[in-house]
């Protein structure tokens, strides 16, 4: 556990069970806990009412309803959500999709299957800038 | 070609359990989570192959791909990519097939993994 991962909690949205247990279980050995939506429009109804608890958002693009990319523009686009990290874990591995979810704001984004090392290290990054942009803010 | 690709590719087993620091009982939870989730994206798939509606299609094998990859079930990930590639180029012909290959291919794997002692 790091500075930037102590008391850290992290929003998993993911249609797939198996997904979002896996980086929970990964998020958990990082120190991180996590919370969990099925879908983009559940993310955004827990984000309404949590936001202040989050400190970053795994998003993934393929799901019903409302997308990944609607979802992270909603988070963008939302003065109270837009400085809150946003890592695309997607199995869409086009250049292109990668290309507009960064463009979109996302911090970063990250192929499935993904890498636990990996996954940590760009959390752990996420996680260290958002600390800096509050402690700046304060 | 799909039937080159194992039912079950045991090294990414082994890598998904040395990742969770050997948790056994883990593993064989996300297993059973697959197991309970997968059946019901096929459905999807199926039902979708059979109107040949190519944009329905590509949410469940799209999901189906991921889950199936990161258990191991490499020839069911290779057929989800397969459809979902299909379904994303418009190409219809031949999808009902590639979807009944998923259903049988899906029903070979559960006997894989309980043949490897992987299930509760």
């Amino acid at each position: 556990m790091t500075d930037s991962t102590r008391g850290a909690t992290a929003l998993i949205v993911d249609d797939s069970a198996v997904n979002r247990k896996l980086l929970a279980r990964h998020l958990e050995t990082l120190g991180i806990a996590s919370d969990e939506a099925i879908d983009g429009h559940a993310a955004l109804e827990y984000l309404a009412e949590h936001a202040a608890d989050v400190a970053v958002v795994l998003l993934d693009v393929v799901m019903p309803g409302l997308d990944g990319y609607a979802t992270l523009e909603a988070i963008k686009s939302d003065e109270a959500l837009r400085r809150l990290p946003v890592i695309m874990i997607s199995g869409v591995d086009e250049q292109a999709s990668v290309a507009r979810c960064l463009e979109m704001g996302a911090a970063d984004y990250l192929p499935k299957p993904f890498n636990p090392v990996i996954l940590g290290a760009r959390v752990r990054a996420s996680l260290a800038e958002k600390r800096m942009h509050d402690l700046e803010a304060e | 070609m799909s039937d080159e690709a194992p039912l079950l590719d045991h090294a990414v087993i082994d890598e998904l359990r040395d990742s969770v620091g050997g948790d056994t009982a883990f593993v064989t939870e996300l297993i059973e989570t697959y197991l309970a989730e997968a059946p019901g994206q096929i459905d999807e798939i199926v039902a979708a192959a059979s109107s040949g509606d190519c944009d329905a299609i590509v949410r469940p094998a799209h999901t189906l791909k991921s889950s199936s990859a990161s258990l191991g079930a490499a020839r069911l990930a290779q057929i989800a990519r397969e459809i979902e590639l299909a379904g994303r180029e418009g190409r219809s012909e031949g999808l009902a097939q590639t979807a009944d290959s998923a259903r049988s291919t899906y029903e070979a794997t559960v006997e894989a993994i309980t043949a490897a002692g992987l299930r509760l």
